[in-house]
């Protein structure tokens, strides 16, 4: 089953076309890497398909539904779920608190009840401290629940950042280079993280530069260059293709 | 602080202003006490908009809307105060609502400038449009103070000052309370994390927009509530009351007193006008303590008084007990391996 599909997906600033016709799609419980050069235009992707950029042209269909130009909360609480390139964490608060309060869309109820504090707005409250204490437990971030996020090294920033997306409870998570800046044990433990999170249902469409760890954990990758889609297969196939080595590296014939 | 000893403060502090009136017989210091606060529930009422992280400078604007809804409703239609203030604060509401729809759509130095643009224009209106009903410059005249309650035998009169301070009292505890009830839910939560940021509030679920559209008409119609206290106890009102410069000293009592609770803005209300109080016999050199006064507190205690005071209230007391175990955790799980 498809999870997400876009049809001649275009976003153009100005006069820069940023995404240039891309059609893809997500099979349910994969993970899909989308790679390519900077600027290629993977982060605007994920801007498109998360609704903090419109598209110019083009389609985005979320399991079956068209989602084109939906603001980034609606498409949330439809199941979309994303992390962030840079550290964007709520910074002051502490990580048991940036985590809690990721799980208000799955409240039932809207939040004014707990404003006149009702009790089934005290029972779910109840419910999502229980499910943060799991989410904590489960990504080994127990022991730093009580820090401030600005607090904490950049390797903890990253899982909780992870930690926030999986709160939401997402059916679709879009990882922006989750391995940005970590040592190789972050890696591992990020990696690991990523495959629980597929084991848990969870469809990932991942960013990243970090060409290992996305031929190990990927099952399909798609290569972007200037806002194109010029590959897409199994991680074998990627790796010799000519076309993308050409986009990484330059022209081997104009390299002499 | 545990529970109990929280609601014992609030019970004690409570009793003691209630009877306030009984042990201080003089005018003057009633009047100073109803005007700490009348300026104590305003700044709280321009804490829930700096809450989501805007600072909305139209506020004085808002209690103007209120101010002169209420005194037109009792001198030209001779309603009664009971109806009028209620009156008041749902049109405060209704226009907050309308141009907060267009405010709330910018946010930083714009949503600033917005607001600002937006206040001066409803205080130019005030000024300028309709003078016979509005009163142009000259404002409004003998706004009367609020109808007697007959309780049976009873008769309750609002025309002293006494009356006055109780009324200011009581709004000041029902911003208070509101106030405590937005802190101490998931509304409040969802607020701060939209104050400190949107867009990661936008990827969680959160529709800022309406959040913020929310806290602006709150926080409006708090300065609606004001500005109906405000036109009652001084019975004269004019477009020079709600200048830019009011929301202006309001921001400097909240930044005074340190914003993370409510406690802060009062403390800093209370400081800064007994400060102001005691500086006035020595006249034109008044401003220049004032204003040394709240330069040494920006510099040396950036976060507020009252956080600065509670800071060191919590230090002497781990020194003298030893750090508390658990106590610092709000919510059930304790944790004792920490990195």
């Amino acid at each position: 089953m498809v999870t997400l599909r876009t049809q001649n997906l275009s976003k153009h600033f100005g006069g820069l076309l940023a995404i240039n016709d891309v059609d893809l799609h997500i099979n349910e419980g994969e993970i899909l890497g989308l790679i390519g050069p900077n600027g290629s235009g993977k982060t605007t992707f994920l801007n498109l398909v998360n609704g903090v950029l419109k598209p110019s042209t083009g389609k985005v269909i979320f399991q079956g539904q068209d989602i084109t130009g939906y603001p980034p909360h609606v498409l949330t609480k439809k199941g979309i779920g994303r992390t962030f390139q840079q550290n964007v964490l709520f910074k002051t608060t502490t990580v048991w608190e940036n985590v809690l309060i990721s799980h208000e869309i799955n409240y039932r109820g809207s939040p004014w009840e707990s404003f006149f504090n009702l009790s089934r707005s005290r029972m779910e409250e109840k419910k999502a401290q229980q499910s943060t204490f799991n989410i904590l437990e489960e990504m080994k971030l127990l022991a730093w629940k009580d820090k401030l996020c600005n607090d904490l090294p950049h390797g903890i920033q990253r899982m909780v950042g992870v930690a926030v997306a999986t709160a939401l409870k997402p059916k679709l998570i879009l990882l922006d280079e989750p391995f940005a800046g970590m040592n190789l044990s972050e890696i591992g433990n990020m990696a690991n993280q990523i495959k629980r999170l597929r084991q848990n249902g969870m469809t990932i469409l991942m960013v990243e530069h970090r060409m290992k760890a996305v031929m190990d954990l990927c099952d399909r990758i798609i290569v972007l260059n200037f806002g194109r889609k010029i590959a897409e297969g199994l991680p074998e196939e990627i790796r010799n293709n000519e076309e993308v080595i050409k986009a990484y590296l330059g022209d081997r014939m104009h390299a002499f | 602080m545990s529970k109990t000893i929280e609601y014992y403060t609030y019970a004690i502090l409570g009793i003691f202003l209630f009877t306030l009136p009984l042990y201080l017989k003089s005018q003057y210091f009633i009047t100073i006490a109803t005007f700490i606060f009348l300026y104590a529930f305003m700044t709280l009422g321009l804490r829930i908009i700096m809450k989501v992280g805007e600072v909305s400078f139209g506020y004085a604007a808002f209690m103007a809307i209120g101010a002169y809804t209420t005194a037109l409703l009792t001198t030209k239609l001779h309603l009664s105060f009971w109806v009028t203030w209620f009156i008041a604060c749902a049109i405060t509401a209704l226009v907050a609502f309308l141009l907060g729809s267009l405010a709330v759509r910018t946010k930083g130095v714009h949503f600033f400038l917005v607001t600002l643009a937006m206040g001066e224009t409803i205080r130019l209106i005030a000024m300028n449009w309709n003078a016979p009903l509005l009163g142009g410059p000259q404002g409004i005249y003998g706004i009367p103070s609020p109808t007697p309650i007959t309780l049976g035998a009873f008769t309750i009169k609002f025309d002293s000052r006494v009356a006055m301070y109780f009324l200011a009292l009581i709004a000041l505890i029902m911003v208070v309370v509101l106030i405590l009830r937005l802190d101490h839910s998931r509304i409040g939560r969802i607020w701060d994390v939209i104050g400190q940021d949107d867009r990661l509030a936008a990827v969680i679920g959160i529709n800022v927009y309406w959040h913020k559209l929310v806290s602006f008409v709150l926080s409006s119609t708090v300065a609606g509530l004001g500005g109906v206290v405000f036109a009652h106890m001084m019975t004269y009102i004019s477009p020079y009351d709600f200048t830019f410069f009011y929301t202006m000293q309001l921001l400097v009592y909240i930044i005074f007193g340190g914003m993370i609770t409510f406690v802060g803005p009062i403390l800093g209300v209370t400081i800064l006008v007994v400060l102001a109080e005691a500086l006035r016999r020595f006249g034109q050199y008044e401003l220049i303590f004032y204003g040394f006064v709240i330069i040494l507190v920006l510099r040396f205690i950036p976060e507020g008084v009252f956080n600065w005071i509670s800071r060191i209230l919590i230090r002497r007391r781990q020194v003298i007990v030893g750090p508390s175990r658990g106590e610092e955790t709000s919510h059930g799980y304790s944790e004792d391996s920490k990195p």
